[in-house]
């Protein structure tokens, strides 16, 4: 069972509390797919409206509420540059999540989309749920990776998969939602975070190797 | 006659090696120091005082253990009687804090030497006053009785464990602060988000006090810490040259604003090393990239960061980075790497330290002769400050 933070999820009916489950999720993507728009999408609703200064879009915090359960989002952004590519296992350390982003104008970043996620694969938690966004589905006309192809790989590789566009706001929210729909929300499951410090009782890889 | 003037030699170790020796530890340096001990340790061992640095309590236990067990190698015997003190501290932790004293009691002259000063113990007690002014008094004392008897497990482990046995004894501590919390009485009005802050003050009480001490959780003998130090710094003196046209980011030099949040977040970087507690670390790594995000301009994603971080790095060159990093690593409560803000941009700044030691002319997209170059300059003349550069 989950803990419930009180306060927090209360409903107004007297229904009784609503579960609270913190994920971590991170956004992998090659520089220019179009990663912080979507995440500002999901978040703040917005694009292309930067008069605050102060955002930044590298870590952000974001709640949707399924039907019996309240899911709070800690996105980790990380830099798609191939130059940092050997620093992104710091990063999903941990993670119930990741969203792997490419351009469907562009097919060099559907190649790299694949060999992220054959890292994650390979590399993180293996109860980790993987997210295939196809961004900028708003430049269909200038469109390289057909979605045919893009479906059937994650088909293949049991991904989650849709096209996305930060720009007019299609499936931003429903992948999100569909992430948190997948996602293990009780304790037994593993992987999830009940109100985040569960992370320290079973997740914590130093606990493993105990001297008993 | 008496000078004034201290050779240099009278700095070094006693032990005649390259680095420089402490009085704290007899004159030598942490290294030879530490092996002293274990010599010291292996001379008291073959004089058939096996058990003499153990408390009286447990002398007893482990005197049985050994007879029942006498063909048990060294190092099960070493496990066994680890795993035996570790029930009889589970036992005793939450019962008076008089306990702990007991131990200290014992024929262990260390334990002896790190009596917690009442001092320590009053600013905890003030502390705790003005933190929590709410919580009842079982509260207060459950959770100083819990970092006092914290501090002097810690110091007992050190010298019989290696860092990351260490380590993961600490976050073990922190497991079972919550375990308790969750168990006992005295907590059941205690929220969650007021416990949570509850293991932050025990961590911060315990780990400030560890901190002063020398090698037991900072730089700690046994490990490289202090050599890696070094090397890191020779590194990024080195890499003087490297400018943010290398590394991909896009700041404005020209801009006066961009210039201030630059040196605002170097000494937030620098101010690190004055933080006592992972905590405080971790909270002047938090102000530092705060202030690089603002550097990159909105809406900073984490291929500006990154970039942008790697630079001020590059230009602060903060003292000890490694042997902070490695701290705040081992001994802040794990969870508080994981997740949250200051957990993200302290992964940011490991990334940092790992792309600037593997850095190669690859990795700054340029060519390998020009590269060769650059790192054949002898450091001065690369220099570090960020100026308007003439046209």
């Amino acid at each position: 069972m989950a803990t419930n933070r009180s306060g927090t999820a209360q409903r107004p009916n007297g229904a009784p509390q609503t579960k609270v489950c913190q994920f971590k999720l991170v956004l992998l993507g090659e520089s220019a797919v179009g990663k912080s728009s979507l995440v500002l999408r999901f978040v703040k609703g917005q694009f292309h409206e930067y008069q605050e200064s102060t955002i930044g879009a590298a870590f952000l915090t974001q709640t949707v509420c399924l039907d019996d359960t309240t899911v709070k989002f800690e996105i980790w952004d990380t830099a798609g540059q191939e130059r940092y590519h050997s620093l992104a296992p710091m990063y999903y350390r941990g993670a119930q999540a990741a969203i792997v982003v490419y351009d469907i104008t562009n097919q060099d970043t559907f190649g790299r989309a694949k060999n992220w996620v054959k890292e994650l694969q390979r590399q993180a938690s293996p109860s980790i749920v993987i997210a295939l966004a196809g961004n900028k589905s708003d430049l269909a006309a200038k469109r390289m990776v057909e979605f045919e192809e893009a479906q059937a790989y994650a088909d293949e590789n049991g991904l989650l998969f849709m096209e996305t566009s930060a720009k007019t706001a299609m499936n931003v929210n429903d992948i999100f939602l569909a992430i948190a729909n997948k996602l293990p929300k009780s304790e037994s499951a593993g992987g999830a975070a009940a109100g985040g410090r569960r992370l320290a009782d079973g997740d914590a890889p130093r606990s493993s190797s105990c001297c008993k | 006659m008496p000078s004034l003037r201290i050779d240099q030699s009278d700095l070094k170790c006693k032990n005649g090696c390259e680095y420089f020796g402490n009085p704290q530890w007899q004159g030598y340096c942490s290294k030879c120091h530490r092996e002293q001990m274990i010599r010291q340790r292996r001379a008291e061992k073959a004089s058939g005082s096996t058990t003499a640095t153990l408390p009286k309590k447990e002398q007893k236990k482990s005197d049985r253990a050994n007879k029942l067990n006498s063909s048990f190698s060294k190092f099960e015997e070493k496990r066994l009687r680890q795993s035996e003190t570790l029930k009889l501290k589970l036992s005793s932790v939450f019962k008076k804090s008089s306990t702990a004293d007991d131990h200290s009691q014992s024929t262990e002259k260390r334990s002896q030497e790190f009596k917690i000063p009442n001092a320590v113990m009053e600013g905890m007690k003030r502390d705790f006053r003005t933190r929590f002014p709410t919580l009842t008094h079982q509260v207060d004392h459950d959770a100083r009785a819990f970092v006092h008897s914290f501090i002097m497990d810690v110091i007992k482990c050190a010298n019989i464990m290696t860092v990351d046995e260490l380590s993961e004894r600490v976050q073990r501590q922190y497991q079972r602060f919550m375990k308790h919390m969750d168990s006992s009485q005295h907590f059941q009005d205690v929220d969650a988000d007021t416990k949570e802050m509850l293991i932050d003050f025990v961590e911060k009480h315990a780990m400030t006090y560890l901190h002063e001490l020398p090698s037991v959780v900072f730089s700690p003998s046994g490990t490289e810490d202090e050599r890696l130090d070094r090397a890191m710094s020779e590194r990024i003196q080195q890499l003087a040259w490297v400018g943010e046209r290398h590394l991909d980011c896009k700041l404005d030099r020209a801009d006066p604003e961009c210039r201030l949040l630059l040196y605002k977040a170097i000494s937030e970087l620098l101010g690190m090393d004055s933080a006592a507690s992972p905590g405080g670390k971790l909270a002047r790594v938090r102000r530092c990239c705060r202030h690089v995000v603002a550097l990159c301009g909105a809406p900073a994603s984490a291929d500006d960061l990154l970039p942008a971080l790697i630079f001020t790095v590059l230009k602060a060159n903060p003292p000890r980075l490694v042997s902070n990093v490695n701290y705040v690593t081992r001994f802040s409560n794990a969870q508080r790497l994981m997740t949250g803000e200051a957990g993200y941009y302290f992964t940011n700044l490991c990334c940092a330290l790992s792309f600037i030691e593997n850095l190669t002319a690859e990795s700054l997209s340029m060519d390998k002769k020009e590269f060769d170059c650059y790192m054949a300059m002898p450091a001065s003349i690369g220099g570090s400050a960020w100026v308007r550069r003439v046209t």
